[in-house]
């Protein structure tokens, strides 16, 4: 019974005009958005082997350790390849930055980007589902039970022993399998595509995030083709049912998403960043004034006791490279100190108000699906965050190496009393900026949260109409 | 007989459930929209001053010039008001601008910023109006003739001496007054309430800018209420209209605009910015080079003053032609872009607003060209003046003369300017929307009520 029910929802779905729709929206969008979005992966791609290359031949041109340590290196970390399914933050193009010994590293954009594209969304799959097939959810389920109440085809099947459940589960088995059957196809086409193209080589893990993310996919649309579904049981007229289903569909895609940001960013504080850049360079400014001072005191007394004849050349220069070590040592720790205090509560108050716009914006299943597809993707909100730590690793890395570089080097200052040679810049130890994203376990285990809203709504979604249905009056 | 008509139409539409959705959501959406960007617009001006003021104060305590020349000089643009009405490219706009001799010029400058601003679009009345406005006008009419055939009615009014086009012309109009009434309204109370709970205040020429963004939207939901009626009357059953009239939404406001940009930016490519870097920093190096070859040990310093001198100025007129030639590549690939995107009502829409409202294309633009040449130009003349007076001044704080920086005021455009800009887009949606009133007039003369 229940099959021959499934099969005819099926057909019905297939042989309709929706369904033509929703199949030429599916794969259109789709396999056009990925092959343009792989031609500006390749660009992408390029671009970041050039500003490689040039980096480092920025920072080989430097004259010494000291002019490395002040003006910083510049890194950047590579375009994500799962950007040609789900852009998300990517659009941002903020993945160079400066890292300089003392400040916490900054990205930097740049001006020279299209503005046409910054005005309009990126088409890719992340777009298609949560906007394009959503609204085909509510298309194809709206008229479920409304529609064949007002033909009076519903009274007709209930009259035979046609079981209420079974009937239900049939219509959103046949509806739901009719409308992920498209995109399907577009999923195992533009993995094809991915597959076959020579610039993008996606290694096992990338499989693995974009298999991920496509079972999150299919598990939104059930959550809206069952929100649908329940409304339809639940209006006598079809019309009242798409209304109020199209009604829904504003609020959970277009606005909920979209507000939640700006309304935490009303109820949460945030010092600028700006503000709290100015008081971490006061305060390391206030340090290595205080160190130049004391360095420029033991150099003069050094120049002293040497001329008078106090102490020998080797005795010089042993305690004082020992005292300047120590010195060094101590503005180290505190400009380290000074800088990683104010950076911790900056981002303990930015982390707060991401918090609380996400929970926020849970309301609406849109949110927890753009939050995994774009966290498995690693170009969502996890991706920026780990970037950032990722930027104050290396730099810990370049203080290091700059720091026992510029020691020696300070010990050489002792040249000017004693005729040393200063020690060569030679950067060709210098530890490298490799960025390496998350682990898929744990984008995986971040996204649990949003994967249990969805399977949660779906259940309560369907359970509702379920339960709608078996008390309908198809009178 | 057509005022009866438009009579019968607007009671009709204010009586139905449909009408009440509708109002109810252009109030909550768009009232509160302007409430809400009203507050943020708020946030950011503060923001905006809190930045300006603490960073006179760092330069303020610099104590010698090569403090200021390692950090250089960073300058922020005033947030605009009318970005709260569309915010187009406003964020892109208001990041920080830093200028240094050594590191060049560098956007943004942030560790970590709060990414969901850029993960979901920002609900201005712009959007609201572009993506929102226009399906609910497609819904308001998508069963205006079809429905009425279904419900057997239309034959019935056809039966008596009313003229079809009439008819046709009384639907247009009611739809019209409808819609219209209530986003007047909910823009409206929404502008009131930010004026009063926000402290919003506007100059002459800003109410003017509004007025110009008002009137493209009221032209935007018109042309997708003609496009609304045409398929209805294209079509025998609702349920085919409302498939048709959403696939049409889907494509013109969720399709064309979003994938002509990418589409472009493949056709027409631009080398990257490092390809550019590499280049700007091969002729620094080429000019200094020389420079230092012709300086001579017996030189006075008046001598090197000069020759250093020349040297940048012809780094500047040489740097100035790679941007300008990069400049206009990019400009290309933008008019190529938006000529491709102009077949959607949509794309004329945004591209009308934000330019009314200061935060479009050309606005952009206007300010990377002002970024890069400009004001780029200023500072690298004025850091002459600053290193000079701050090797006569007394070492210690306040060495740095902030009085001394040139200020960064980009230019905003003329009203007549935006106004000019914007007409070929008034046009166009002025075009579409006879066009599809025309296809809908067409059609009914035509179509079978039986």
């Amino acid at each position: 019974m229940l099959l021959a029910l499934l099969r005819k929802e099926f057909m019905e779905h297939v042989l309709s005009l929706r369904f033509i729709v929703a199949s030429i929206l599916s794969l259109v969008l789709v396999i056009v958005s990925l092959i343009v979005l792989k031609g500006d992966y390749e660009t992408k791609k390029e671009a970041y082997d050039i500003n490689r290359t040039a980096f480092r031949k920025e920072a080989e041109r430097r004259d010494s350790y000291s002019e490395l340590e002040l003006e910083g290196i510049q890194v950047e970390r590579p375009p994500q390849k799962l950007q040609v399914s789900y852009y998300g933050l990517e659009k941002l193009e903020d993945k160079t930055a400066r890292v300089m010994a003392y400040l916490v590293p900054v990205t930097y954009g740049q001006l020279y980007k299209s503005p046409v594209s910054a005005l309009f969304p990126t088409p890719d799959m992340l777009y298609v589902v949560a906007v394009v097939l959503s609204l085909m959810a509510f298309v194809f389920s709206y008229d479920a039970i409304s529609g064949e109440r007002e033909s009076e085809t519903l009274k007709l099947a209930l009259s035979y022993s046609v079981p209420r459940d079974k009937f239900i589960l049939a219509k959103w088995l046949g509806g739901y399998f009719s409308l992920v059957t498209p995109f399907a196809v577009a999923l195992v086409l533009a993995a094809l595509i991915i597959l076959v193209s020579r610039g993008l080589g996606f290694a096992p893990r990338q499989w693995a995030a974009y298999a991920v993310a496509a079972f999150a996919s299919f598990l939104f649309i059930a959550v809206m083709f069952s929100l649908g579904l329940f409304v339809s049981c639940r209006c006598r007229r079809s019309a009242t049912a798409i209304m109020v289903l199209l009604f829904i569909w504003v609020g959970m895609v277009l606005m909920v998403p979209n507000v939640s940001p700006y309304i935490s960013n009303m109820v949460t504080r945030v010092t600028p960043y700006d503000v709290v850049e100015n008081e971490i360079r006061q305060e390391v400014n206030d340090e290595v004034r205080g160190f130049m001072g004391e360095m420029g005191d033991i150099q003069r007394e050094f120049g002293t006791r040497f001329r008078q004849g106090g102490v020998t050349a080797e005795q010089a220069r042993q305690e004082f490279g020992e005292r300047m070590e120590k010195l060094w040592d101590d503005l180290q720790e505190t400009t380290n100190t000074v800088g990683e205090r104010k950076w911790l509560e900056y981002e303990r108050q930015l982390n707060r108000q991401v918090g609380v716009a996400k929970m926020m914006s849970r309301i609406s299943p849109v949110s927890s699906y753009v939050y995994i597809v774009t966290d498995m993707a690693e170009t969502g909100v996890r991706k920026q965050l780990h970037f950032a730590n990722a930027l104050r690793e290396y730099q810990k890395l370049f203080r290091q190496y700059v720091h026992e570089k510029t020691k020696s080097s300070l010990r050489g200052r002792a040249h000017f009393f004693f005729g040393d040679r200063e020690s060569e810049y030679d950067i060709s130890d210098m530890p490298e900026f490799d960025y390496v994203g998350e682990s898929i376990s744990a984008r995986v285990a971040g996204s649990l949260l949003d994967f249990g809203i969805l399977a949660v709504a779906a259940v309560i979604f369907f359970m509702a109409a379920f339960l709608s249905f078996l008390r309908v009056d198809v009178i | 007989m057509l005022s009866v008509l438009v009579k019968k139409e607007i009671l009709n539409n204010i009586l139905s459930f449909r009408f009440a959705v509708t109002f109810l959501m252009f109030f909550l959406l768009i009232g509160g929209s302007m409430v809400m960007m009203a507050a943020n617009h708020d946030k950011q001006r503060r923001d905006y001053y809190n930045a300006t003021s603490a960073y006179r104060e760092r330069v303020d305590q610099m104590r010698d010039f090569n403090e200021f020349e390692l950090f250089g000089m960073t300058s922020r643009r005033e947030p605009n008001p009318l970005s709260i009405f569309a915010m187009g490219l406003e964020a892109d706009m208001s990041r920080s601008v830093t200028n240094s001799e050594m590191q060049g010029l560098q956007v943004g400058g942030t560790p970590y910023a709060n990414p969901l601003f850029a993960l979901f679009s920002t609900p201005d009345v712009a959007y609201v109006v572009s993506i929102i406005v226009s399906l609910l006008a497609i819904l308001f009419v998508f069963d205006a003739v079809s429905g009425e055939k279904e419900e057997e009615t239309l034959k019935l009014v056809l039966s008596n001496s009313v003229p079809r086009d009439a008819l046709l012309m009384s639907k247009c109009i009611g739809g019209l007054v409808c819609l219209c009434m209530s986003f007047l309204i909910s823009l409206g109370v929404g502008l009131l309430i930010a004026r009063v709970s926000m402290s919003l205040v506007l100059a002459p020429t800003q109410w003017l800018r509004i007025g110009g963004i008002v009137l493209v939207s009221l032209l935007y939901i018109s042309a997708f209420l003609m496009l609304g009626l045409f398929i209805s009357t294209c079509t025998q059953r609702s349920g085919t209209s409302l498939m048709i009239s959403l696939l049409a939404w889907v494509v013109l406001v969720l399709g064309i605009p979003n994938l002509v940009p990418v589409v472009a930016r493949q056709m027409m490519p631009l080398p990257s910015m490092a390809r550019m870097e590499g280049e700007e920093e091969a002729i620094r190096n080429e000019e200094y080079d020389k420079a230092r070859q012709k300086m001579s040990r017996d030189m006075s310093r008046e001598q090197r003053s000069a020759l250093y001198n020349e040297a940048r100025r012809a780094v500047q007129t040489r740097m100035e032609l790679l941007q300008s030639n990069y400049e206009n590549r990019f400009m290309q690939q933008v008019s190529l872009a938006m000529v491709m995107s102009r077949v959607s009502p949509s794309a004329c829409f945004t591209y009308a607003s934000t330019a009314f409202a200061g935060t479009g294309v050309d606005a952009y633009t206007g300010f990377v060209r002002y970024v890069h040449l400009d004001f780029r130009r200023l500072f690298e003349q004025s850091l002459h003046d600053v290193r000079e007076a701050s090797r006569s001044a007394r070492a210690g704080v306040g060495a740095v003369d902030v009085k001394r920086l040139p200020v960064f005021a980009p230019k905003e455009q003329t009203i007549q300017l935006s106004l000019k800009k914007s007409l070929i887009d008034i046009g166009l949606l002025c075009g579409y929307t006879t066009l599809f009133f025309l296809g809908a007039f067409i059609r009914f003369l035509r179509y079978d009520v039986k």
